[in-house]
């Protein structure tokens, strides 16, 4: 073989060589001082020329100028906003309960009377109730009975949360506190309740009375629902129907005209915010609907009382109430007076178990009418809410 | 993983590092790199990737360089002049003046040595560079060959030079 030139000998370094050159160029150089020598120094020159272009990475950084990040203003930090948010809301919070004391002779009525009924009922309560419910009823039942009148908070919290344990018995028993009851909602209104529903407690609330008030009421509930979850979220199931609002007089004509206009539902409007979807259906001219669909929230367990009282029809509350969008969206809240009652809102509420939706209808109507709407509206969507447990 | 972000997490470390020594300029080599990928983005079918991304990213320096070499050259001195003028700690300055040997050897080479001793350096067997390079494949050792020889010898002697320089200054 030839003395090997210098591009070979690299090659052959580099490992670019086939088999057959490499060998023949190992042998070669073996017996070949020169090519030995060659072979070193180009060792040498593959290992410097590395170590030269080592260096060339020491690159000054910075060539191009980084954007300098902005400095956020103090109102644009995150803990401070959430601070914010929470007062807002506490303070609303505030406001709304305020409101309903100052503004409501009648629900301080029905906060004062259950003061006096809930003690024993939350006792008979938790003697009835196997659920886990029973001790976040507890805690609420808890700041009415410790009331001390100096206490306004306590005071507030109570009126809120008693409002339902001052109905539960109206509705279970039908004992005494049905009379009060009754005198505290506006005349003519009388719960209507289907059966068995001793072991669970029901929401009956009046939320017709006037606009301002209605909607009021709707948030105070909504709030108070929260609340109520918040303190129970790991001991509470959520529970499946709540039935809010109570029937009475609906205008003839808008029943007849409802009845009449059997077919299709015209959906007027539908929007959607957050979990909560909102549609409106015209019932018949000038009588609407609103369908309020909420998704789940992550801590509900839809499934938890799947197995329970699975023949009940109406089962127990404390799942979200109307949410306030549904009032706000429904024209007849804007009535005129207090005292007319020509025709209240009644919106009846229950829950998917399987998709842990829970859905409230709200209308203008009594109560077996939008029960037989649900029906209609559920027939025309064709993913629409299970009536299994109607 | 779409296959460009296949390619850009496999080359752009090697591609970065070629320009950067290509180029003298990590933000400039970022640039041309990313320049690069999106064209493999827009090219329908590579047979070899990495000698594909290699002659791209060779051809943009190209011609990149060609339209503002002078802005470039002027650049150049303006940062050494600035360089000069930095008092820098004296491990930080060893290694500016090796490095700016080093940028002064292999600018020295010929635009195609250099671009072959740099892709070498990158991994790049010899069929690759042959066709980033459009060389015959078998000239790719003399090739290297010359390159890495030239280097080191202009390394040298500018060492050897700067060495000088420094006894003058001191005597």
């Amino acid at each position: 073989m030839q003395h090997p030139d210098e591009g070979m000998i690299h090659a052959w370094i580099d490992g670019a060589l086939m088999a057959e050159e490499a060998a023949s160029l190992e042998s070669h150089a073996a017996q070949c001082d020169q090519c030995a020598a060659a072979i070193a120094e180009a060792r040498g020159l593959v290992a410097a020329s590395s170590r030269i272009l080592l260096a060339l990475d020491d690159v000054p950084a910075g060539v191009i100028p980084l954007p300098v990040p902005k400095a956020r203003a103090w109102y644009a930090r995150n803990d401070l906003r959430a601070a914010a948010a929470v007062l807002f809301v506490a303070s609303a919070s505030l406001v709304v309960a305020r409101g309903r004391q100052d503004v409501s002779p009648r629900t301080n009525d029905v906060a004062s009377l259950s003061v006096d009924t809930s003690a024993p009922t939350s006792a008979s309560s938790i003697a009835t109730t196997s659920t886990a419910a029973a001790e976040a009823r507890t805690m609420a039942a808890a700041p009415a009975r410790d009331m001390q009148p100096e206490s306004q908070m306590a005071r507030q919290r109570a009126g809120t949360e008693v409002i339902r344990d001052a109905a539960r018995p109206t509705a279970a028993a039908n004992s005494m506190p049905l009379a009060k009851a009754g005198a505290a909602a506006p005349a003519g209104v009388a719960p209507i309740v289907a059966a068995p529903v001793a072991r669970d407690r029901m929401t009956v609330t009046n939320e017709a009375d006037f606009s301002g008030k209605g909607v009021r009421g709707g948030s105070a509930a909504g709030m108070d629902s929260g609340q109520t979850r918040r303190i129970g979220s790991s001991q509470f199931a959520l529970e499946q129907v709540v039935v809010t609002g109570v029937a009475s007089e609906v205008p003839r004509a808008a029943r007849a005209d409802a009845r009449a206009n059997a077919a299709t539902l015209k959906i007027v409007r539908a929007d959607t915010a957050q979990r909560v979807r909102t549609i409106v259906y015209e019932v018949s001219k000038g009588v609407e609907v609103t369908l309020t669909q909420t998704e789940p929230t992550s801590f509900d367990q839809p499934t938890v009382l799947q197995g329970r009282s699975a023949g009940a029809a109406v089962q127990a509350p404390s799942a979200p109430l109307p949410t306030p969008p549904a009032l706000a969206t429904v024209p007849r809240v804007a009535g005129s007076a207090v005292t007319v009652m020509k025709a209240p809102i009644n919106s009846i509420s229950w829950a998917d178990t399987a998709t842990g939706r829970t859905y409230t209808l709200t209308g203008a109507l009594a109560r077996g009418e939008l029960e037989a709407l649900k029906m209609r509206i559920a027939a025309q969507r064709e993913h629409g809410f299970p009536l299994s447990r109607e | 993983m779409t296959d460009v972000e296949r390619l850009f997490r496999t080359y752009n470390t090697a591609l970065v590092r070629y320009l950067t020594r290509r180029l003298g300029d990590r933000d400039w080599a970022e640039e041309v790199a990313q320049e690069t990928f999106v064209r493999a983005l827009r090219q329908d079918t590579i047979t070899n990737e990495r000698a594909w991304l290699f002659q791209v990213a060779t051809n943009l320096v190209r011609d990149e360089a060609r339209k503002d070499a002078r802005r470039r050259r002027h650049l150049a001195i303006l940062a050494e002049e600035e360089r000069d003028s930095i008092v820098e700690p004296e491990s930080t300055l060893e290694r500016a003046q090796e490095a700016a040997l080093a940028r002064k050897a292999i600018d020295a080479l010929a635009e195609r040595d250099r671009l072959a001793l740099l892709m070498r350096e990158e991994g790049l067997e010899y069929p690759e560079i042959a066709e980033a390079l459009s060389l015959s494949p078998g000239s790719v050792g003399t090739t290297l060959s010359r390159a890495r020889r030239r280097l080191v010898e202009s390394y040298e002697a500018l060492q050897k030079e700067r060495e000088l320089r420094e006894k003058n200054a001191a005597s």
